[in-house]
């Protein structure tokens, strides 16, 4: 009845199933719906007879199966998500208690049908559910029971019952009740599972060391299994079969089993090694390997080669057997190249992690083998396992590339453990490198460690130690700029540039430790001065210069004075061979050497302002003044205001040296410009500027230009007396040159009384001295001008002077008696008239013979000494018309007594004026038109007759 | 060619014009001033002196420029050696360039404590003063002279000439006639006494004094002209035109314009005789 239902349900759920295509948890709930349909036909049904109650204890069992399928998939989904292990029977507690209610339904039939038809069944069905979903353990005792009442021993039920307890037996470990049980089930041959009861007890018998039983029971299982009324189980085992014969000791007989057994037994031979490895059998393993090895290179079975290396290396790892571990894996490691590089032999690399993780942990292991032989040997270890170590390391850096830099560090460590400090060194490097290139920090921070503890204890050659210490020094800075350990490194590192010299690296030390450590930067500014100090021992102008400009531009924040105080040294040091070129005598060198240091773009304007003012004193030097001038010019422009006020003394100095290098025209300009410059100190220097300018340009006639010093710069001077001698210099100058306009002009520009007086006087003796009849009109309107009462008598006496001059030509010419006939009385009356002419003219001109004007004074005597002479001699030699001879005689002789008189007079005019001018040694002008012969003034001329001199005997 | 020939006319005029007598004397014999000044020093003179005397002997040869330049190049080996700074006044002064001149004699005052340099920047500064016609302070700068180094020859000579120019012959007699000319033999010292005495109306000892004159010396145009007047005096009016005729022109303004009286003096004599 219950098959015809559970059929019944199978067609409506095979139906459900294709109409609705349900996943898998659907077919889930359909089950659970059909048993529960079921259920609820069979709990409405009013008579329950035991029949029925079984069924409903299979759909119990059934809805417990499904209860059990949904707490299991619960359990292992949570599993994949998290631990839940511990928590494992909280997601069965449905399992359990359905389990429990369905085994209570169980035992409550067996109680109400004690006699019941299917008792054995239920106690069977019981003691599956407590084996499968229950744990109180009564599995044994319920199918002892249903054995016990299933008489007939080829019932299926107790076939299945002995199976199941075999089976119960062979899991709780109680190999020899379970072996009596199989032994009674595989006497059932027309089990399709007998090649699995075999399979079973042939474990049963291994497990009880029965070792030919159980090669026995598993050969038969596996003759069984080619038979297709069984079910074939040959897999299973092929992989047992041959550890069954290492268990027994004889593995070489499995080999063979295998061998005769299957074309390629390869996948059953590595197990197999794996397994006579582990049981001790060195050699048979090393056979067994070696035959798959010889199957693999027969048929070209590369697919197994990867897996084999694997049998090996672990073979070889079992048995310490570093050397042929090592052998193998750098076999490995050509066979994975070729893998890579040759695609079409289709190599296996499954199994590459797992090479690597192989060699990785033997490599660790050594390593760490090798170190502790290190350590409990005094200092001896294995050359050879170390060897194999390093080699590992090559082999996993090959295979496992993105592992490099670890396994680069393990090299470095491996040398470090065993002393082999030369060679960790670089390994080191090596790692840190590679550290830097795949950017971890964490094994670039072990290596630098590393590689710093082994420089400090300075066990390698001093040179090469250094050369590892400044590595690790830059690294680190240079990977780690800001950091505890950076920050301690940046002066030591500097310490070791700057003692081997390498100031430019010493100074990238300091650009870096700046940029991280800004709040360093007196420490800074200390390793700074340093290598400063190193330029200036080396007389590294060049690199001193281009610091300097790094310090004008802000790096390090150097004080102006600091700046200052190099540019200084600076300039010295570039000054100081040119300097000596000079002092040597090779001055143009000298000064080509300072102007070049000026056109060199490197210098700053200091030291160019400062090179410019030495070439300027070279040229000066040279002589070459006008060169001189440019560059000092040049000088100026680059130079501070302090650096100018300092040279200040200097430049007068070169001013002064400029015109006593007969170079006036420049001496002006320099002059002119720094007075000008700094008109406003207004000092000694200034004042000393002023004299030399007007000086200088006196003496190249450059009148206009003094006059323009006096004009603009008058105002820089800080004692007065500079600009009076200016003045005084000009008005010299004009008198000199003979300039009346401009001097008249100067007096008036610049009135005072001493002026004023030498004006007049100069006029005054221009006046007589020269012959230009415009310029004594001139002077004589300037005279009126003057209105000053001495300078009027002196105009009156001019007027004068030329008045007499012409009367005195009247007087020359005029004749005393011209009548045709004597007449004595006529005569005398004509005589008379003529000397009241004279006398005449003596009264009105007598006064100019003692004129203040030196020239008039001489002039005018000398005129009445000629006027008197004239008269004299024209009286001796009249002799009038119409006179008869005697009367003449009388006439004469009267008239040489009156002719006499005339004549003393003018030769005692002339005598005196010649003593006077004698005494007082007068050099006016009067005088020498007076000195003549023939009326002809004398041909010497004291300038032009005169003689300069160049020497003395005396000296 | 109408342009060239007023090229060369200028270029005649630029030549000839000058402020001073040209009056080199090639027989040293007839220069006792000699020893002070090289002024009057002929060319073969000059050549045979070593120019490492005196560098300033180049300027007197013609290189005046050449010398001051290297002067200049000298000037930090040889600025204070005792005449540095009185050469390069005396190469300006040959070069005429009185300022300059006066500012190196000016620093030869400066420089030296040696007296009788003292005295050659004085007489040199009295001729500058000449030239400005500043006579007394000329005076005062020679006499100065005379006074640091009294037997220096030519600051007596100088005065003399003042003495002349201004009529002051008794002076000027009396100061050619110093202890320091006794002895010599000198054509500039003799001819300033034969003026001296010419002017002063004693033609005797005037023809004694143009009797020392050597013949040659006739033709420079000062002594010429003043012997030409002296033959006036003696009413021998065609040798005076003859010495006139034959006088070399100095190209000095004040001199030439004086011979062109005498000329026509004579010219007016000879039509009267």
């Amino acid at each position: 009845m219950y098959k015809m239902i559970f059929v019944f349900l199978f067609m409506i759920f095979s139906s459900s199933v294709e109409a609705n295509a349900p996943k898998a948890l659907d077919r889930w709930t359909i089950l659970m719906t059909l048993v529960s349909k079921e259920m609820k036909i069979l709990e409405n049904a009013k008579h329950k007879g035991s029949e029925l109650k079984y069924r409903m204890l299979e759909l119990h069992s059934e809805r417990l199966k499904l209860i059990h399928e949904k707490n299991n998939k619960d359990f292992m989904e949570k599993s994949k998500v998290a631990n839940v292990t511990k928590n494992k029977e909280s997601f069965f507690k449905e399992t359990r208690e359905y389990y429990q209610y369905t085994k209570e339904f169980g035992s409550k039939l067996l109680k109400e049908h004690p006699d019941a038809r299917r008792r054995s069944e239920v106690l069977f069905a019981i003691a599956i559910n407590s084996r499968d979903y229950g744990l109180d353990n009564i599995t044994e005792k319920y199918l002892l029971e249903c054995i016990s009442l299933v008489k007939d021993s080829h019932h299926s039920l107790r076939h299945h019952a002995e199976t199941a307890l075999a089976d119960f037996y062979y899991n709780e470990k109680r190999f020899q009740d379970a072996i009596s049980y199989y032994e009674k089930v595989i006497t059932k041959t027309e089990d399709e599972w007998l090649p699995k009861h075999y399979f079973n007890i042939s474990w049963c018998y291994l497990k009880v060391r029965e070792f030919d039983k159980a090669i026995k029971a598993i050969r038969h299982a596996y003759v069984l299994s080619k038979d297709r009324t069984y079910v074939n189980i040959k897999d299973q085992v092929l992989d047992n079969v041959g550890s069954f014969y290492v268990y027994a000791g004889r593995p070489l007989e499995g080999l063979e089993f295998y061998l005769k057994n299957e074309k390629d037994p390869i996948p059953y031979l590595m197990p197999m090694a794996k397994k006579t490895s582990e049981k001790g059998h060195e050699r048979e393993t090393e056979a067994v390997l070696a035959t798959a090895q010889k199957l693999i290179d027969k048929n070209d079975w590369f697919h197994y080669q990867e897996e084999l290396f694997h049998s090996y290396l672990d073979f070889y790892r079992h048995y310490n057997r570093f050397a042929d571990h090592e052998e193998t894996s750098r076999m490995m490691v050509a066979y994975y190249k070729k893998a890579d590089t040759d695609k079409k032999l289709k190599l296996k690399t499954d199994l590459k992690e797992d090479s690597i993780e192989k060699m990785r942990s033997l490599a660790g292991f050594l390593q760490v083998r090798v170190a502790k032989n290190m350590k409990e040997n005094g200092g001896s270890f294995k050359e050879q396992e170390m060897n194999i170590v390093l080699n590992f390391f090559n082999h996993l850096i090959a295979l496992d590339p993105t592992k490099k830099v670890e396994y680069l560090y393990f090299r470095g460590e491996t040398y470090y453990s065993v002393r082999k400090f030369t060679e960790a060194a670089p390994a080191y490097i090596d790692c840190v490198n590679e550290a830097k290139l795949t950017k971890n920090e964490d094994l670039a921070r072990k290596s630098l460690n590393s590689l710093l503890s082994l420089t400090a204890m300075e066990v390698i050659e001093k040179e090469l130690n250094k050369k590892y210490l400044i590595f690790a020094y830059t690294e680190h800075v240079g990977i780690w700029p800001r950091d505890e350990k950076s920050e301690q490194i940046y002066p030591k590192l500097f310490e070791i540039y700057r003692e081997a010299g390498l100031d430019e690296k010493a100074s990238v030390v300091i650009r870096t430790f700046y940029k991280a450590y800004p709040e360093h930067l007196k420490d800074q500014q200390t390793l700074m001065t340093k290598v400063l100090d190193l330029f200036i021992d080396r007389k590294e102008t060049k690199k001193l210069a281009s610091w300097i400009h790094e310090f004008k531009s802000g790096f390090l924040t150097f004080s102006k004075e600091t700046i200052e105080k190099t540019e200084i040294t600076l300039g010295n040091m570039l000054f100081l061979e040119y300097q000596d070129l000079a002092k040597k005598g090779d001055k143009r060198s000298a000064a080509n050497g300072f102007v070049s240091i000026y056109e060199n773009q490197l210098y700053t304007d200091k030291v160019k302002g400062q090179a410019a003012f030495f070439a300027s004193l070279t040229f000066l030097e040279l002589s070459e003044t006008e060169e001189s001038y440019k560059w000092q010019l040049l000088a100026f422009e680059r130079m501070t205001d302090e650096e100018r006020m300092s040279k200040r003394d200097e430049q007068l100095k070169m001013s002064e040296r400029t015109y006593k290098l007969q170079d006036f025209v420049t001496s002006f300009k320099l002059s002119s410009f720094f007075l000008q410059k700094f008109c406003s100190l207004k000092d000694e220097i200034q004042n000393r500027y002023y004299e030399v300018a007007v000086m200088t340009a006196l003496v190249e006639e450059n009148a206009e230009g003094a006059e323009n010093i006096i004009r603009l710069h008058s105002n820089c001077l800080k004692k007065a007396e500079s600009h009076e001698l200016a003045l005084n210099q000009m008005f010299s100058f004009y008198e000199k040159t003979g300039d009346f306009r401009r001097l008249r002009l100067h007096v008036y520009r610049y009135p005072s009384e001493e002026f004023t007086n030498q004006y007049r006087f100069t006029l005054q003796k221009w006046y007589w001295e020269r012959s230009s009849l415009n310029l004594k009109e001139l002077i004589k309107i300037e005279f009126k001008a003057l209105k000053q009462p001495e300078v009027f008598v002196w105009l009156k006496e001019m007027d004068s002077f030329k008045h007499a001059e012409k009367i005195l030509a009247e007087l020359k010419i005029e004749s005393i008696w011209d009548q045709l006939v004597f007449d004595g009385e006529a005569y005398n009356k004509a005589l008379e008239k003529y000397l009241l002419r004279i006398q005449s003219f003596k009264q009105n001109y007598e006064h100019l013979t003692s004129s203040t004007q030196t020239d008039l004074a001489i002039l005018s005597t000398r005129m009445f000494a000629s006027l008197y002479k004239n008269v004299g001699e024209k009286i001796n030699t009249i002799k009038p018309k119409g006179m008869d001879e005697q009367t003449y005689k009388e006439f004469n002789a009267a008239m040489k007594q009156v002719a006499g008189q005339f004549l003393g007079i003018s030769s005692q005019f002339d005598k005196q004026l010649v003593k006077a001018l004698k005494e007082k040694e007068t050099l006016a002008w009067g005088s020498r038109a007076i000195a003549s012969v023939e009326q002809i003034e004398n041909p010497v001329f004291s300038f032009f007759t005169g003689l300069t001199m160049d020497k003395s005997r005396e000296e | 060619m109408k342009t060239f020939a007023m090229l060369a006319i200028l270029l005649i005029f630029v030549s000839c014009s000058s402020s001073r007598i040209d009056r080199k004397i090639d027989n040293a014999a007839w220069d006792s001033l000699a020893d002070e000044s090289y002024l009057r020093w002929g060319e073969n003179r000059l050549k045979k002196t070593a120019k490492s005397e005196y560098e300033v002997v180049a300027c007197y040869s013609g290189d005046a420029s050449k010398t001051l330049n290297s002067f200049k190049k000298d000037y930090l080996v040889k600025n204070q050696t005792p005449y540095y700074w009185l050469h390069i006044g005396n190469c300006y002064f040959i070069q005429e360039n009185w300022t300059k001149a006066e500012f190196f004699y000016r620093m030869t005052l400066e420089e030296t404590k040696v007296k009788t340099i003292k005295s050659i920047a004085l007489n040199n500064l009295g001729l500058i003063h000449f030239k400005y016609e500043q006579w007394e302070k000329g005076k005062e700068f020679l006499n100065e002279a005379i006074k640091n180094a009294p037997l220096l020859k030519v600051p007596r000579y100088n005065i003399s000439q003042l003495y002349l120019q201004f009529g002051l012959f008794d002076k000027a007699i009396e100061v050619l006639n110093d202890s320091v000319f006794k002895g010599h033999k000198d054509i500039d010292v003799n001819f300033s006494l034969a003026n001296a005495y010419l002017y002063k109306g004693d033609l005797k000892t005037s023809a004694q004094y143009f009797q020392l004159i050597p013949q040659d010396n006739f033709r420079r145009e000062d002594i010429a002209a003043t012997y030409a007047l002296f033959l006036m005096k003696h009413g021998k009016t065609k040798e005076a035109k003859e010495v006139m005729d034959d006088r070399e022109r100095s190209g000095v303004a004040e001199l030439s314009a004086i011979s062109q009286k005498i000329e026509k003096l004579i010219a007016q004599r000879m039509k009267e005789e």
